[in-house]
């Protein structure tokens, strides 16, 4: 090194500080899965193979299982499902309502006023009428800018023929500056919860639960467990009927003499009441591991947590009884890199999608240890919910 | 955790602190370094087994961030704010001082072309040999050596960053 260079290296060293904070394993192995969703699907939509459909793959049945919660299911899957795939060759996303038995899309959706991101965060239940789902679109300031105007939260019905009807926006369901990470519907689409990130990294991100009848907003702080334990919201579910709200994510030492749980669910209620997730209760936690979750969901009558977890060449669906501390694998594919996982509103249909190492595409449901294959057009999709 | 897991979570946790100081050097804000850094190691994780058996994991995951940064920088909202010139002398204080001081070299590093602030950033802070730079930037040594160059040649001539260095010496 120079004189000057070395003037500059002890200048520079001397002003730039040290890092308020740390860069945990589990951020960075977080932040790869969201990666991963996308590039696979955009991978997937560069390869895509026409009139392909999906494919069950060999796989390992440790614990033959349908039925995830303890009370009647119904004997079939819900007949119609959310997906969003890249369909063109840019990548484009596109999405669609889709027929569980026949594979053929009957309706589709998008997010109204561009600049719109095009990959909306999708939540489905089910009324007597047949399917509702609520899809949280952002805007951007232009279509060159991430940047985040606004999100708007929107409703709309699937009839039994697949129909889409009455897609509106949602009463109390414009949130100004705010980008939404997860979206969960209560039973019957009395509520909806989002978790919001608000559009600077030094904002804290916070939990609304919005009756999607009134408009009105019940908020939750979801950035501490405790004193010592700060919290990281990753994704939501309801339970018990829409009075128990479900947050998985990521618990961070605030202070000497916490625990060492990677991830942990933790439960608060009721949930149209707002408050602050300390004052909740931690139903799982699950110690730090070479396998990541993709999603995680709390079953609707609340004995049980069922998680997909993707790891090298590999994608697992388990279910945590939360009253023995049991855990059972459901499903394990070889092979498989999984890019989207829902529970269905009876909690007895999960939902996999993604694709092999050599780009085939795996969609299905998990039934009894195989993954049952839907039709579909052979494309991964990024986001998948019933 | 099996070999590579632990392997990766050692690499992060012993470099972590390093790659945040550097991506504030880059990015000049300590929530878009953290942003940047797990971007990186994000990147890198998918590819670990490859990055470990092929490539210098530092190197890799160094080349990572950088090429991140430089798209970041492509892209308008993540262009920096213009702001006032500081005064010549800092005021009194250390704190003042200190955030004097991180001020003007943020400005002075403004003044550079990415390419010249990358190559500065890499061979000043982290201490990266000429050749270790051009590893990381994938271009040639020479490039390298005029790119340096350039860049000190245009912080030659401001009397800001003079005087600083003239106080950190003291």
């Amino acid at each position: 090194m120079t004189e000057m260079e070395q003037q500059l290296s002890r200048l520079f060293n001397a002003v730039i500080g040290e890092p308020p904070r740390q860069v945990s394993v589990h951020a960075v192995r977080r932040r790869a899965v969201r990666r991963r969703r996308l590039s696979y699907a955009t991978a997937a939509a560069a390869l895509a193979v026409a009139g392909s459909v999906g494919v069950a793959l060999a796989s390992t049945t440790i614990a033959p299982h349908r039925q995830v919660g303890a009370h009647a299911q119904p004997a079939r899957p819900p007949s119609h499902y959310f997906e969003t795939v890249a369909l063109t060759k840019r990548g484009q996303p596109v999405n669609v309502i889709r027929s569980t038995a026949t594979g053929a899309i009957t309706g589709s959706i998008r997010c109204p006023a561009p600049p719109s991101t095009q990959v909306p965060l999708v939540a489905g239940t089910t009324t007597p009428a047949g399917q509702v789902f609520f899809a949280a679109c952002a805007t951007t300031f232009s279509s060159h800018t991430a940047r985040i105007r606004s999100t708007t939260i929107y409703q709309f019905a699937v009839d039994r023929s697949g129909q889409v009807k009455d897609f509106r926006p949602v009463a109390g369901g414009t949130l100004p500056r705010v980008g939404v990470s997860s979206i969960a519907a209560a039973p019957g689409g009395s509520e909806v919860a989002v978790i919001v990130q608000p559009d600077s990294l030094k904002l804290p991100p916070r939990i609304l639960v919005i009756n999607a009848r009134n408009g009105q907003q019940a908020l939750w702080q979801a950035t501490k467990l405790s004193r010592k334990v700060g919290f990281e919201p990753g994704k939501l579910s309801f339970a018990q009927g829409g009075r128990e709200l479900a947050v998985f994510g990521s618990p961070r030492c605030l202070a000497r003499g916490c625990g060492k749980s990677a991830y942990d669910v933790v439960t608060v209620r009721p949930a149209a009441k707002g408050g602050t997730l300390a004052s909740g209760k931690v139903i799982l936690s699950l110690p730090t591991s070479a396998i990541e979750p993709l999603d995680l969901f709390i079953s609707p009558d609340g004995t049980s947590v069922i998680g997909c977890f993707i790891g090298p060449q590999i994608t697992s669906v388990v279910k945590f009884d939360l009253a023995t501390g049991q855990r059972k694998v459901l499903l394990r594919l070889r092979d498989v890199q999984a890019t989207a996982a829902s529970l269905d509103p009876s909690g007895g249909f999960i939902l996999v999608g993604g694709f092999t190492s050599k780009s085939v595409v795996v969609n299905g449901w998990v039934d009894h240890g195989k993954l049952k294959p839907l039709p579909g057009t052979g494309l991964a999709p990024i986001y998948e919910d019933w | 955790m099996n070999a590579e897991e632990d392997e990766f979570a050692l690499f992060v946790q012993a470099r972590e602190r390093a790659l945040q100081r550097t991506a504030w050097m880059l990015t000049g804000d300590w929530a878009l370094a953290e942003d940047l850094v797990q971007t990186a190691l994000a990147r890198s994780w998918l590819r670990w087994d490859r990055i470990t058996r092929r490539d210098d994991p530092e190197i890799y995951v160094r080349r990572a961030m950088i090429n991140t940064w430089l798209t970041w920088r492509r892209r308008s909202w993540r262009g920096e704010m213009a702001s006032a010139e500081l005064p010549d002398s800092a005021a009194p204080g250390d704190l003042a001082a200190e955030v004097a001081a991180r001020e003007v070299v943020g400005q002075v590093l403004a003044k550079l072309t990415d390419k010249q602030r990358a190559v500065l950033v890499l061979r000043v802070v982290d201490d990266l040999s000429e050749a270790q730079v051009a590893q990381v930037l994938g271009c040639a040594l020479g490039t390298v050596k005029s790119t340096m160059s350039q860049a000190l040649a245009k912080l030659r001539g401001d009397s800001r960053l003079t005087e600083l260095m003239e106080v950190e010496r003291k």
